[in-house]
Formats: C-alpha cells, sequence, structure tokens
C-alpha cells in the first residue's frame, strides 16, 4: 500500500514535469526579427526613413569597434523625434537633416558623407575645421590642379621655381576627368619630383591622356636612372582614388611583396560581426627592383584615403621619410556593399516608378566597406598618419604673399635629400 | 519577453525533474556509460537582407558520460555531461559563390532529462525530455573571403572581361584560424530543452546497449543583449548517438 502511494506521487510529479517539458519543447518558436535590406524598406514617413538609415548604418558601418557613437542612444533618442515630422513638409526635412547631422556627428569614418532629403552632411570635415591645429587648403586642390576658382595657383608660382625641367599631363575629358599629374627635377639639383592630384593613374596610363602617361613614364624611369639621387613623391592635398593604383606606384618600389597591414569587414547583421583580419599586400610590379635610393613623402591635412594608404605602404620602406603634417584619416577601402555586406547604403525607399521600376531614395550615405589596421597595429582612421616632420603648412599659405613662394614642407623634402 | 517566458518555464521543467530525483524510492538503481554520435547543427537567424547570404548546417560529433538513476521501471532521471559540436557555415551565393566560412564551435553540455521507457524486458524504447545547460568553449574559423588590399600584379594588359566571381575581381584570402571571442558580443552560456527518441537492448545483468535520435534547441541568443534591435542566433542540433551502460546499482524491492 505504501508502495502504491509512493508510486502514485511519483506519478503525478512525472505527468507535471512531462507536461511542463511537452509544451516546452512544443512553444519553442522563436520570433526572429527581420532586418531592412539595404534600403528596401517602402518610407511613407519620417519614422520609416529613420528606422531604415538607422538599421542599415547598425549593419553596414565597419568602424563600430572602434567608433565611440552609441548607436542605440542614438535610436532611443531620434527614433520619437522623427515621428514627429512631416516627411513632405519641407521645414521637416530642414530638421531632418539636422538630427541626421547629429546622429552622425561623432562617426570615427572619415570617408563618411551622408546625403539626406537633398542636404550633405560631412562629419570628419566639420571636426577638421573645428580642430585649431588643422589647416584647410581653402582651394581644395593638391599642387598641380586647379583651385577651386579654376586658377593653377601653384603651378604658376611654385614649379617655375622649383623644377628645372618638368613634364605636365593634365586629363579633363576621360571618365576620371581632372587628372593632373606633374614630374620634374629639383632645381640645381638631381631630385626627382612627383606629383598628381587622384590615384587614377592605372586609368590614364591604359587608356586617358597620352600626357599623364608620358608623365608617368618619366617618372619610372627616373627610378631606374643613375643620375636621380632621389625622389620626392608629393600627395599633399590629393583625394585619393582607385585602389589598384598602389600596386601600380608603389609596386615599383619594391621586389617581393609588401605587408603594409590589415583589412576586415562584415559578415553578418550584427554591430561586431566582423570577418578575420586579411592581410594588405602591396604587390610588386614584375621586373621592378628595390628601390633604395632616398624617397621622401609629402602629405599634408588633406592627404585622403589612397593619398594615405599609399603614404603609410611608402613609410613601410626603410629609405622613405614623411615630410609634412597629419593626413586625413580615411583609410578604409570602399566598394559596393554587396561585396562585403557593408559600407554605403541608400535609405528610405521612397518612391518607385511603377512603369520603370527605378527607385527613389530619400538619402543615401557613403561609408567604408572595410577597415584598416596598419601594420605597426594601429587604426588611423579618424586620426591621420603622423608625419615624420611634422611642418604645418596649407598650399595656399605658400604661395600667396605677394607672390613670394615659399613652400617649407617642400624645402624640407629637398634638404633630407640633397 | 517570449524568450523570457520560455526560459522562466525551463527553469521550472528542470526543478520539476530534480524534485523526481529527491523523491526517488530506495528500489531505485544507476547506470552510468557511454555515448557518442553524428550531429547536424542549424544556426537559427535571418539574414534576409544580407545579398547572395545564408548559414548552412554542418555536421559535428558528440560525446557523453550518460547517468541513469532508474526511479521507476518505465522512468528514469538522465543526466549526460558531455562535449559537443555544433558547427555551421556562412556561404555566399550567385557572384559571391566561393566565400565561406565554416564555425567548429565546441560546446561543454550538461544536459537534464526524463527518460521515459516502455516495452519488454531486453528491448525497449524510450522517450527523452528535459532540458541542458551548455558553454561554449571553444571556436575555430575557417573559410574564404575576397581580400581588397591584395589586388593582383599590375600587368599593362587591358582587360575588359566582364567578372563572373567575385574573385575575378578579388584576390581570395583563405583562413584557417581560431576564432576570437568578443566578450561584449558573444555569449558562451546556452540554455535549451531537448527531446530524443531511442531504442535500448539488455545484452545481459549489466550491460545495455542503445541508439537515440534526438533534438537539442537554444532557448539562449548567441549573442549578449548588446545592442538595439539584435537579429538573435540560436543553435539547433539533430543528434544520432549510440552508446553502452553499465548498472552500478540493483534495484531492492
Amino acid at each position: 500500500m505504501r508502495k502504491t502511494s509512493g508510486y502514485t506521487s511519483t506519478t503525478n510529479l512525472l505527468c507535471a514535469a512531462a507536461f511542463i517539458l511537452t509544451t516546452l519543447v512544443s512553444s519553442c518558436h522563436k520570433e526572429i526579427s527581420t532586418a531592412n535590406q539595404t534600403g528596401s524598406t517602402a518610407s511613407g514617413n519620417f519614422s520609416q526613413v529613420f528606422e531604415d538609415f538607422w538599421t542599415n548604418m547598425n549593419n553596414s558601418y565597419v568602424f563600430w569597434s572602434i567608433d565611440t557613437t552609441n548607436w542605440d542612444r542614438m535610436h532611443s533618442i531620434y527614433s520619437p523625434l522623427f515621428t514627429k515630422l512631416n516627411l513632405y513638409d519641407s521645414a521637416d526635412n530642414i530638421t531632418a537633416i539636422s538630427y541626421f547631422k547629429s546622429m552622425v556627428d561623432g562617426l570615427v569614418d572619415s570617408h563618411y558623407t551622408l546625403f539626406p532629403g537633398g542636404g550633405i552632411i560631412q562629419p570628419a570635415h566639420d571636426r577638421k575645421l573645428k580642430n585649431p591645429q588643422f589647416i584647410e587648403n581653402i582651394f581644395q586642390t593638391a599642387p598641380y590642379s586647379p583651385s577651386v576658382d579654376g586658377r593653377f595657383y601653384y603651378t604658376d608660382a611654385i614649379d617655375s621655381l622649383y623644377l628645372s625641367s618638368k613634364v605636365v599631363g593634365i586629363d579633363t575629358t576621360s571618365a576620371s576627368q581632372n587628372v593632373y599629374a606633374i614630374t620634374g627635377t629639383i632645381s640645381n639639383t638631381n631630385i626627382q619630383y612627383f606629383a598628381f592630384n587622384k590615384f587614377a593613374l592605372v586609368a590614364e596610363y591604359q587608356g586617358g591622356s597620352r600626357k599623364i602617361k608620358a608623365v608617368l613614364d618619366t617618372f619610372f624611369n627616373s627610378l631606374t636612372s643613375t643620375s636621380v639621387s632621389g625622389i620626392i613623391i608629393d600627395l599633399r592635398g590629393n583625394g585619393g582614388g582607385d585602389i589598384s593604383d598602389l600596386n601600380f606606384l608603389v609596386g615599383r618600389f619594391i621586389s617581393s611583396p609588401l605587408n603594409i597591414g590589415y583589412t576586415r569587414s562584415k559578415n553578418g547583421n550584427g554591430r561586431l560581426d566582423y570577418t578575420p583580419w586579411a592581410p594588405a599586400i602591396v604587390t610588386p610590379v614584375a621586373g621592378s627592383a628595390a628601390y633604395t635610393k632616398p624617397i621622401v613623402v609629402l602629405a599634408d591635412g588633406e592627404s585622403v584615403s589612397m593619398a594615405e594608404i599609399t603614404t603609410m605602404a611608402l613609410k613601410q620602406l626603410p629609405n622613405t621619410t614623411i615630410v609634412g603634417d597629419t593626413t586625413w584619416g580615411a583609410n578604409g577601402p570602399l566598394t559596393i556593399n554587396s561585396d562585403f555586406n557593408a559600407g554605403s547604403f541608400n535609405f528610405g525607399n521612397v518612391t518607385t516608378n511603377i512603369e520603370t521600376g527605378a527607385t527613389s531614395y530619400y538619402g543615401n550615405a557613403y561609408t567604408s566597406s572595410t577597415m584598416f589596421k596598419y601594420i605597426d597595429g594601429n587604426i588611423y582612421e579618424g586620426k591621420g598618419f603622423p608625419p615624420d616632420y611634422d611642418i604645418k603648412v596649407a598650399l595656399n599659405q605658400v604661395f600667396l604673399r605677394n607672390n613670394f613662394v615659399d613652400d617649407p614642407q617642400l624645402d624640407k623634402a629637398v634638404t633630407l635629400i640633397h | 519577453m517570449k524568450r523570457k517566458q520560455l526560459k522562466q518555464k525551463a527553469v521550472c521543467g528542470l526543478i520539476a525533474v530534480a524534485a523526481l530525483l529527491c523523491s526517488a524510492q530506495s528500489h531505485a538503481q544507476f547506470s552510468l556509460g557511454v555515448e557518442g554520435g553524428y550531429n547536424k547543427n542549424y544556426l537559427i537567424t535571418n539574414v534576409s537582407n544580407l545579398v547572395s547570404t545564408q548559414y548552412n548546417p554542418l555536421p559535428g560529433f558528440n560525446v557523453s558520460v550518460p547517468v541513469l538513476y532508474k526511479v521507476a521501471d518505465w522512468f528514469s532521471i538522465k543526466t549526460n555531461p558531455g562535449y559537443m559540436q555544433k558547427n555551421y557555415e556562412y556561404a555566399r551565393t550567385g557572384f559571391y559563390q566561393g566565400v565561406y566560412q565554416d564555425n567548429t564551435n565546441g560546446y561543454l553540455q550538461l544536459p537534464l532529462m526524463g527518460q521515459f521507457s516502455f516495452g519488454g524486458n531486453a528491448v525497449r524504447g524510450f522517450v527523452d525530455l528535459g532540458g541542458y545547460a551548455g558553454y561554449w568553449l571553444s571556436s575555430h574559423i575557417m573559410g574564404t573571403m575576397p581580400n581588397i588590399l591584395n589586388q593582383p600584379a599590375y600587368t599593362n594588359n587591358v582587360s575588359n572581361t566582364q567578372p563572373n566571381n567575385v574573385f575575378d575581381v578579388y584576390t581570395p584570402y583563405n583562413y584557417n584560424e581560431k576564432y576570437q571571442y568578443n566578450t561584449t558580443k558573444d555569449n558562451r552560456i546556452e540554455l535549451g530543452v531537448l527531446a530524443g527518441a531511442g531504442i535500448s537492448y539488455q545484452l545481459n545483468d549489466m550491460y545495455q546497449i542503445f541508439g537515440e535520435a534526438s533534438y537539442y534547441e537554444s532557448l539562449t541568443d548567441q549573442q549578449k543583449n548588446y545592442e538595439t534591435q539584435q537579429v538573435p542566433r540560436y543553435n539547433e542540433s539533430y543528434i544520432f548517438s549510440l552508446g553502452v551502460l553499465y548498472t552500478i546499482g540493483h534495484k531492492h524491492d
């Protein structure tokens, strides 16, 4: 009897346990939210535009591991504010742009440019202007390219004084428009000088301006010339460009692959879903030899992106010295979002044309697809790469004083080689 | 909120099973053994927003030491501490075919379950229901990804060929390395429920062999709750295992 009673109570417990466990297993239906595809959410109001932007930033921005922006806080602050705005009210659109600006103001990505509702927001540029150490080149130009007013200040004033002979190439017609390049010998020296305003060198060399190809051939020939004592590569004001130029240019100074750092991107929706670090390698051009003569790279606060990566790559060579100012700090290579599931995206699918299927977006974010870590283990995104010789002067400051030309950065470069 | 309720239910279930253990009668007996098998693990998440991207299940193995405490002829309390792989693959398709990452994850697990058995003296069927706690012990990643800063060597040849695959554009980077845990993101504690069914054969008074198919479902996200609108990730494992049990205590009638 006692035994039966014991089994009865045990059976009751068993039934209870079995019921609970069966309920558990049968009720384990998980609800997993759907993240938006880039720009895929049809947006009829500002709340949807905001959510689309916030989510795509969350998924596609590659610098969350080093960025100090509290993106969750941005959601909690701005989500209720955007719900009060009318997407079709121009005054509200201006308010929305100011909200977007506040959200992205601290992003470390120095390529980052946001185009919301007809506006443009460049957090890195805004930060530069607030930094008293930063000297802006008001002409927004590389040495041998026209300034915003169309004049070739540097070319007109300096090359005649610094260069005893020169070859100049200008291409304003090709797909990579407004490419300028110059090479020549620094007066009274055997130093070869080379400058260009953007990285479109392969495109120019293989199918662009014959004059720019002539500049490049002259410079490349000087690398093997016994009469040349050293070279100056002027990347000041160079806004960057095509990655393929890295091997094309730096690959002529090395005879074996050069590891300059690492890149990584995203492999999931989470902010911290990263790929491993992949080695960043410069591959030599076939037949090239290690360049052993002095190299001076001129860089400044407006040497951006590929101009910075090229500076850092050349710095890996034992005979390279960097002169000028700390670079801009936009090191993360860019490509289309789908290649790495990271980087630039559209947001706010405002309208879709029924006949053509063409989609209009409220905005677009231009941002890096990968994060770059230099070979020394540091990530210079948002900081810029420092020079060996810090000489702070902007290009516009060297030739405007009654046409008196004095370029202390170039002077230092010449001194280091001559 | 729903997951929180599920966790509470799981805890209640485990407490109920533990209560059974405490109320066991003097006629109970212990069995101890070894078990091993093959499993297939699915990472349950949502990457539908990512272009040509999916997660695929991968096979793994599991080894464990089953311990049974027989309460009645038809019911035992069972635990099965051991090691279990929960592997999965991140893969891209279409133009991005060839980009992948195999994740080999090792978990230490402590399941606790009730085993309901039925049938004759020699051949018996059984059903397991319970829960488990696991610790994400190790992780290894192997894969291939495009390397944006390792361009092919420059040549003067101009190629106008349209790329058919991502690796016509980028150099592939192959890697095979230990995964570096991120303390902000990775949740290394896993709690879940399990269900299984199998058949056993009593070889003699001491030894019993068995085979079992079971299902483990994590109720906890593989990630800590570190971001708003986080897309969760759960392991779901289908396990086929064989084992042998040795009886070390005898029922006293």
